[in-house]
């Protein structure tokens, strides 16, 4: 009896723990090694499509494509060069200072910026709301992230997609669902993603697709370097109010 | 493990509080796993993009267990994460001040003094003194009509507009050559100028433009809401603002015409204007370009092809 008590109470937070979340290992342990390949990365290069379904008046939500050409070079240079709905614009960042120049408008605006890449991004997307593209999955916290802030983080098995055998993960919480896949190869890099804003009505969508992922190519410093083509003009940029 | 629960409801109250637009946003919550993480700092002369991947060691022992070769010890993974966070928390604090735009465009002085050598009087225009006390003639009024366009967010706030946007570059445009914009000091009024008071304060109008005494000389100021003048200048352009209504515009100041003349009213939502004067200043709003003139934000479009300005409504997103 004594033994059934003890059995008892080991298992019961157990089970307690099994209904708050669902949690899958086999997700995480998969997540946990995309994220060291990319942790371990010293520059990379890739390119990303993304679709974003944006509100439109007459149709509830138009879809909206955008394509980006990432460079990175740790710790502290970053050049994203984007083409779509929001113009054409890159971003420059040489580990002092970050600039957004705009290609359609010839403008460009230039803050300091924090010392390495993911503080940037963060402090970026806070005080000035710029998003930049798929920055998620370089957070070094990436799994531990969406156990936090998710409550269910499954594997779904391999699917097929962009010509690539993939690991589909989901992660899901009250606002959002977000899906993940995986290639399933030496590299574990992230092929696809989709997150679906499930607070809204008619759950609008951004997706986003890696291709042309390289892998520390020799990057010449002078491209994260912002030299004003003729003609363009230091606008000031609006911090975004707290 | 309620204990547990209510520490993570916790912290994702307060990741909510530090970055209110995740739930729109085109990305997930991040900082979670520094709340439950040890103690981290970024080992000298490492070159990786994000400092290494880390893993919390408070992670359930089920989801620690496959843990995969891997030569980087992880107390030093631990050691990483904290100090990356806490530069993040630091920078969110980040005084707007070391605004490099900022700096750069307010020591643009050159164009102000081209100005003035062009209107061959003395001077020194200051456009960022806005000294007087009534400033309302900026301030957007509201548009009953309703807007079916979606407004631009960004920032907690929601920027309407009837037209949609359209891209062109600012020019400050000059009304001849006895208009000045806000700022400017001039040491003698003409003639013609006469005097307005309005709240205890007492301006000076001369053909669009309003001064007030200081320095001995008289400063060009923003045009002060509810003054009423017998004639506006001829170069005036129409602003539809309904059925019944119309605004006069010029000089970057509106006017409501009345029996006694016109009187300076603030500008009403969805008006459009064809220029806007030296002081205005392009400013980026996340992912657009806008213009600013004094507390009134002007969205770039075109009309039957032509560039122009239309006023937006900026409210706030939750309205």
């Amino acid at each position: 009896m004594k033994k059934l008590i003890l059995a008892i109470y080991l298992i019961l937070p157990l089970s307690s723990f099994a209904q708050e979340s669902d949690i899958d290992s086999v997700a995480v342990f998969i997540l946990d090694h995309m994220s060291a390949v990319i942790g371990d990365m010293e520059s990379c290069r890739y390119k990303l499509s993304t679709s974003s379904d944006i509100p439109s008046a007459k149709v509830k939500y138009s879809k909206e494509y955008t394509d980006n050409e990432v460079f990175m070079q740790g710790p502290d240079k970053m050049l994203v060069h984007q083409k779509g709905h929001k113009g054409h614009r890159g971003f420059f960042y040489n580990g002092e200072f970050f600039t957004h120049y705009s290609y359609s408008e010839n403008n460009y605006t230039t803050v300091h910026a924090p010392d390495d890449i993911i503080t940037m991004i963060d402090s970026m997307n806070y005080n000035y709301g710029v998003e930049f593209p798929a920055a998620d999955f370089f957070y070094p916290t990436f799994t531990d992230d969406l156990l936090t802030h998710f409550d269910t983080l499954v594997y779904l098995g391999t699917k097929y997609v962009n010509g690539k055998d993939c690991f589909h993960i989901a992660a899901s919480n009250q606002e959002q669902s977000v899906q993940i896949w995986i290639a399933n190869d030496a590299m574990n890099l992230p092929v696809k993603f989709l997150i679906t804003n499930k607070e809204k009505a008619l759950a609008p969508q951004y997706e986003a697709t890696f291709s042309d992922w390289e892998i520390n190519p020799d990057l010449p410093a002078t491209i994260f370097e912002f030299t004003p083509p003729p003609g363009a003009r230091l606008i000031a940029i609006l911090p975004k109010p707290h | 493990m309620k204990n547990l629960s209510k520490l993570m409801l916790f912290c994702g109250i307060v990741a909510m509080l530090w970055i209110p637009d995740m739930a729109e946003a085109q990305r997930l919550r991040h900082g979670g796993g520094s709340s439950r993480g040890g103690a981290m700092s970024r080992p000298a002369g490492n070159r990786s993009i994000n400092g290494g991947a880390h893993r919390s060691p408070s992670r359930p022992s089920n989801l620690q267990n496959r843990n995969f070769s891997n030569n980087r010890s992880q107390t030093n993974n631990f050691r990483n994460q904290n100090n990356r966070n806490s530069n993040v928390r630091n920078t969110n604090n980040r005084n707007n001040n070391t605004r490099v735009s900022n700096i750069k465009s307010n020591n643009r002085t050159g164009n102000n003094n081209r100005i003035n050598i062009d209107n061959s009087t003395n001077i020194n225009v200051n456009r960022n003194v806005r000294r007087n006390v009534n400033r309302r003639s900026t301030v957007v009024i509201r548009n009953p009509r309703p807007y079916n366009r979606p407004p631009y967010r960004y920032g907690g706030f929601s920027f309407y507009c009837y037209r949609p946007y359209f891209y062109h570059p600012f020019v400050p445009y000059y009304w001849g050559p006895v208009w000045h914009p806000w700022g400017f000091f001039i040491a003698s009024l003409a003639a013609t100028a006469i005097v307005i008071s309005i709240e205890n304060e007492k301006y000076h109008y001369d053909q669009g433009v309003f001064y007030q005494e200081n320095n001995g000389g008289y400063t060009v100021v923003e045009a002060p809401s509810g003054a009423t003048v017998k004639t506006i200048p001829s170069g005036s352009e129409q602003v539809v603002i309904n059925e019944t209504t119309n605004n006069y515009y010029y000089g970057g100041t509106y006017y409501e015409k009345s029996d006694d003349g016109y009187t300076v009213v603030p500008p009403t939502s969805g008006s459009v204007v064809t220029n806007l004067p030296e002081g205005a200043e392009e400013v980026k709003v996340g992912d657009q370009t806008y213009v600013k003139y004094g507390d009134t934000y002007y969205q770039p479009v075109q009309v039957d092809g032509k560039n122009k300005y239309e006023v937006a409504d900026v409210q706030d997103a939750d309205q």
